[in-house]
């Protein structure tokens, strides 16, 4: 692809790409890797993008070749990041950013504030149970109530609700 | 199991994942997929709110991939497909003309009874994407030290075979179900190795590593 092509869909759509890396591999700089390498796909072969379909390819693209990177993760490794099954991840990457949006919106109505700041502290910044209780000050017990509730609180969610 | 007790153990194995084995961890990695899309969510919402700096993305992309590199570079697969196609096509009408002439009778046949091709030319044949013994290798002559290989609709398994025979090099399937994978693939024996490896790997579902001499697919 002609390398001039490959700088405006990179400016259009890096940004949305990257987005989307982030959610399946949380670490940025594989995230960045991702993107960086279906660019240089583009450049090296002949494939011709049209406008309309573009983004979608892209973000297929995306998708794709998380998901291919996740498959040589162990167990361990998926259960201790929570790294999301193939299936969580919809095809449709439209449809996909939708129900993430859905979900975002229900943490933040139906959750109070401290078990979505334990849920970060734990599962997003991977701190420990006791980092967590010195940070916020209550205790390692609370810290495990908190997380344990919400997530029976989503589990609820997801039973009545198109989530 | 209540609802606690599976929350309790989810809670848990994400904090000692050691005391599982691979077969619980993976029950419990189905049991925790609402958090784990939970997690999907806030990080795109954190993502969101970053700033992104797009412009030093591409610089770092440019300076890896600089213009002169993608400069001369071979005639495209698309090109050569093109060429390959026009050239068939030439061949085929200049036959056709030459057996209505035959038939009218304004040329006698030079043969005779057996047709003796001057030149190796096999037809390109498309083949059923089901039909299980449809796979049709071909070869198309495009310069004379090194051919393009046609693989249309052949397994994987048997790409690979050829290829390293031909680079001599030995291959691994690691992964059972990719050998039955069937491509299209014009294999470009002017190209080296790496680069043939390269574009395999541009497929989604086949993977190639080299380690020297060996080729591990999955």
């Amino acid at each position: 692809m002609e390398r001039k092509q490959i700088s405006m869909l990179f400016r259009q759509h890096y940004r949305h790409m990257y987005s989307l890396a982030r959610t399946i591999l949380y670490d940025e700089q594989e995230s960045k890797d991702v993107v960086s390498d279906i660019f240089e796909r583009l450049l090296y072969s002949d494939i011709v993008l049209r406008e309309d379909t573009a983004e979608h390819y892209l973000l297929t693209s995306v998708r794709n070749s998380c998901l291919k990177r996740l498959q040589q993760k162990s167990n361990r490794e998926r259960i201790e990041k929570l790294y999301a099954q193939e299936r969580n991840v919809m095809e449709e990457p439209e449809k996909d950013e939708e129900r993430l949006k859905a979900l975002a919106n229900f943490a933040h109505t139906h959750l109070t504030l401290q078990q979505q700041t334990v849920f970060r502290l734990r599962f997003i910044d991977g701190k420990s149970y006791d980092e967590i209780g010195t940070e916020m000050g209550i205790s390692r017990v609370a810290v495990w109530k908190h997380l344990s509730r919400l997530t029976q609180t989503i589990k609820e969610q997801f039973k009545t609700s198109e989530l | 199991m209540m609802q606690e007790d599976i929350t309790n153990r989810i809670l848990d194995a994400q904090e000692h994942p050691e005391h599982y084995t691979d077969e619980q961890l993976e029950e419990i990695l189905a049991e925790a997929d609402n958090l784990a899309l939970l997690k999907r969510a806030m990080e795109m919402e954190d993502t969101n709110c970053e700033n992104i700096d797009v412009e030093a993305e591409w610089a770092a992309f440019e300076a890896k991939h600089p213009e002169e590199k993608t400069i001369g570079k071979p005639i495209s697969n698309h090109i050569r497909m093109k060429v390959a196609a026009s050239t068939i096509g030439i061949i085929f009408i200049a036959g056709a003309a030459f057996a209505a002439a035959v038939g009218l009778g304004i040329i006698s046949n030079p043969f005779s009874t057996k047709i003796e091709p001057k030149q190796e030319m096999i037809a390109l044949v498309k083949t059923d994407t089901i039909a299980e013994k449809n796979d049709t290798i071909v070869s198309m002559p495009v310069k004379q030290e090194a051919k393009t290989q046609i693989f249309d609709n052949v397994k994987l398994e048997k790409i690979i075979a050829e290829i390293s025979r031909y680079y001599h090099v030995e291959a691994t399937f690691a992964n059972e179900e990719a050998k039955h994978i069937r491509l299209y693939f014009e294999w470009d024996q002017a190209k080296s190795l790496d680069e043939n490896i390269d574009i395999l790997n541009s497929f989604q579902k086949i993977t190639i590593t080299r380690d020297n001499n060996k080729l591990t697919i999955d």
